[in-house]
């Protein structure tokens, strides 16, 4: 059904079988188009404090007056009007199995990915099977006193944090689509661990997520005190079929002195999806902060996840990974502020790009006076497939100290003729031996991804590889 | 100024070098190095003026260009280099900045390369003191129809002055498959390592940082093809460095 106008239904509020509660009153079908009622209404749907609706207006008044960026990729084609923002989770069903491509239902096979974890990144399956996994996990974690929920149940149940968080390090000025997420976001994930806590184990949105959390606006905050220790892990390597149209997520994270926080992101949205993401970090005295970010999918991602050193020798680390097929544009890169003395960063960006596809990176590096005798390493590779394949590289290196080493080197090459002949010789097919070169080449990231993941991600470019040659 | 002077680099069948010395504020806003000729065009800017200019070299097939430009900056002053190449064509671009007092000195540098078989390599070497910034950015296209083109940046910055600033923004934008295309860009202090190892030989701090600057200088100066023009630059930098060591 599509309006123009919200239409509200009231329906008997129901119980979820592991604790979730809908508000009691109406579910709500958005109409297509943003305004201030629209945000509005998607606060008192969720029984939101005063300052966050304030929050969301001021946001929104910020993105009506943003011009829209003009570097980067094409942004020419999305269509503000025509996106929903804000979709209950009961509506999300109702897509069958049948409804699925054929060609995601083709690498979910090759893939091997379980049938039941099929349906549900198809969007078929409203909840995740993997429920009663994240329960027993719950319980371990919050002996610990470790906080892992949705962001709508943290500002409800711990309104005081997020409160004095949320925002402050991504304000709602920060750009166009930060201000746009800010204003009707909804869903993402809530992580606090506390001082001296060390989580064993990744959390994955992954468990966490049903409909729900994943999101178009997905708001993720984490928060890891003094000392603290945590890896979170968000997307797979599998394709999500995706009926909306824009990603734009906002990611949060605070590292509180000594603190280590890892954020790993394996992304592949089918092709039509614009992802269009901030991602920042502030690190304090001898923090360290690693992103790894991997992206597979989409039509156009445009992501910098960043990392400000705001503290004594705190540490930064970017892993970029982005494989650009035909028709898609991988927009990437990171940034890097070092305001504090000693800090180091190192980036390692490796980009594949075949067919038409292409791969850019795009990156910063800031060395402010206040970064006595700071260091940064950044290092990005480039592969071209096929003719008809781009690579660009769009690095900064702003260094406003004498003694802060900076070093950066690019490269942008075709796969060795000689390389490929060795493999040949040794009797593996033109096929087998590509994706095996391209397969070490992007060796240095993968091997930074938790095992299953990386196994994925391996296979997957084995498959993309098929298409490429011969 | 052109000179028609003997090739140094032992290869008497290729075309002799033509030189041509410029300041920077006599040279032609357009440029050719006519197909199969070999160039060296020499610009210069050791008086330190400001102000805006451009230039552009059509590099013609099978020709060589190397382009040395020199500068001293201690004005506001902005520059835009521009290269372009046909096929089998060589341009080889050896910059040495010195930036000096609160001289804010933009550079823009853009290699095309517009068919096949085309090499470029574009150098730079910046010592800044005092206040002195320098802003570059450098962009390497590949084109296409550009197969198997070999193309290279590098950017090395020492900063010698307290309040000495960079930002080097080298960019690469590849459309052919079948190339190489690299930059690399470093931007620091004198290396300790190096100061102490001159210093443990006997040498005081001056003049170990002294020989350390001359070694990064030189080491671009060197690759001058005209033994004459080398010289002549060279004696031009000894100058100019004195001055500040």
């Amino acid at each position: 059904m599509n309006t123009s106008d919200p239409v509200a239904k009231n329906i008997p509020a129901k119980e979820y079988a592991f604790g979730f509660h809908e508000p009691e009153n109406n579910f709500y079908t958005s109409g297509k188009g943003l305004s201030e009622d629209t945000v509005r209404e998607i606060s008192r749907l969720k029984n939101e404090p005063d300052w966050m609706l304030e929050f969301r207006l001021n946001a929104l008044r910020v993105f009506f007056q943003k011009p829209m960026p003009t570097w980067g990729g094409d942004l020419s084609h999305i269509d503000f009007d025509a996106i929903r923002y804000f979709i209950r989770p009961s509506e999300k069903q109702g897509k069958t199995w049948d409804d699925v491509p054929d060609e995601v239902k083709r690498t979910f096979d090759r893939l091997g990915i379980p049938e039941a974890e099929k349906k549900f990144l198809a969007g078929v399956g409203a909840q995740y099977e993997s429920e009663v996994v994240y329960h027993s996990l719950k319980e371990s974690l919050s002996k610990q006193g470790v906080i892992f929920t949705d962001m709508d149940s943290a500002l409800r149940e711990y309104p005081d944090i997020v409160r004095k968080h949320f925002g402050t390090i991504i304000p709602s000025a920060d750009n166009k689509f930060a201000a746009l997420n800010s204003a009707v976001w909804s869903g993402g994930s809530f992580v606090y661990v506390p001082r001296g806590v060390h989580v064993g184990l990744p959390l994955q949105a992954y468990f966490r997520i049903n409909a729900k959390n994943m999101g178009q606006f997905e708001r993720t905050l984490i928060i890891a005190e003094e000392g603290a220790d945590v890896h979170y892990v968000e997307g797979c390597t599998a394709p999500v079929y995706a009926a909306d149209a824009l990603h734009a997520a906002v990611v949060e994270i605070l590292v509180q002195p000594r603190a280590t926080v890892r954020y790993t992101t394996i992304q592949n949205w089918s092709k039509d999806v614009y992802n269009l993401v901030t991602k920042r970090a502030f690190v304090h005295e001898e923090g360290t902060m690693v992103w790894v970010d991997g992206n597979l999918g989409s039509r156009l991602t445009m992501k910098y996840p960043s990392i400000h050193l705001l503290g004594r020798k705190a540490r930064g680390e970017i892993l970029s990974l982005a494989v650009a097929g035909s028709g898609q544009h991988q927009d990437a890169g990171g940034k890097v502020i070092h305001s504090a003395p000693e800090t180091t960063s190192t980036v390692t960006s490796k980009s594949v790009s075949r067919e038409d596809g292409r791969a850019s990176y795009r990156g910063l590096v800031r060395i402010l006076p206040s970064a006595v005798h700071a260091r940064v390493r950044v290092q990005c590779d480039a592969l071209l497939i096929d003719d008809a394949s781009r690579s660009d590289t769009y690095p900064t290196m702003d260094v406003l100290r004498p003694d802060a080493i900076v070093e950066h080197e690019a490269s942008v090459s075709a796969i060795g003729d000689e390389q490929l002949f060795y493999l040949q010789s040794r009797g593996l097919t033109e096929t087998l031996a590509s994706a095996m070169i391209v397969n070490g080449f992007v060796e240095p990231i993968v091997k930074e991804l938790p095992m299953e993941y990386a196994v994925e991600l391996n296979r997957l470019i084995e498959m993309e590889m098929e298409g490429s040659v011969g | 100024m052109t000179t028609q002077l003997r090739s140094t680099d032992g290869n008497e069948s290729m075309a002799p070098y033509q030189v041509r010395r410029y300041q920077t504020r006599d040279i032609p806003a357009e440029l050719s190095v006519p197909a199969g000729e070999r160039t060296l065009l020499i610009e210069e800017n050791f008086i330190g003026e400001g102000g805006t200019s451009s230039a552009t070299v059509h590099v013609g097939e099978g020709s060589t260009l190397v382009y040395a430009w020199n500068v001293v900056s201690h004005e506001n002053a902005e520059r835009t280099i521009a290269l372009s190449l046909a096929s089998h064509a060589t341009a080889l671009f050896y910059g040495i900045v010195l930036g000096r007092e609160r001289g804010r000195l933009q550079f823009h540098l853009d290699v095309r390369h517009e068919a096949e078989d085309a090499k470029s390599a574009s150098v730079l070497r910046v010592l800044l003191h005092d206040a002195a910034r320098f802003d570059a950015d450098a962009t390497l296209h590949v084109l296409p129809q550009a197969h198997r083109s070999d193309a290279y940046f590098e950017s090395r910055a020492i900063l010698l002055g307290e309040h000495a600033q960079s930002t080097v923004r080298p960019a690469l934008e590849i459309t052919a498959r079948d190339v190489i295309a690299k930059h690399a860009a470093t931007t620091g202090p004198v290396d300790p390592e190096q100061l102490f190892y001159l210093q443990s030989r006997g040498l005081d701090m001056p003049a170990a940082q002294r020989a350390i600057i001359d070694g990064f200088v030189y080491d671009v100066l060197r690759k001058l093809p005209k033994e004459e023009a080398r010289t002549l630059t060279t004696s031009r930098w000894d100058h100019a460095l004195a001055e500040r060591s």
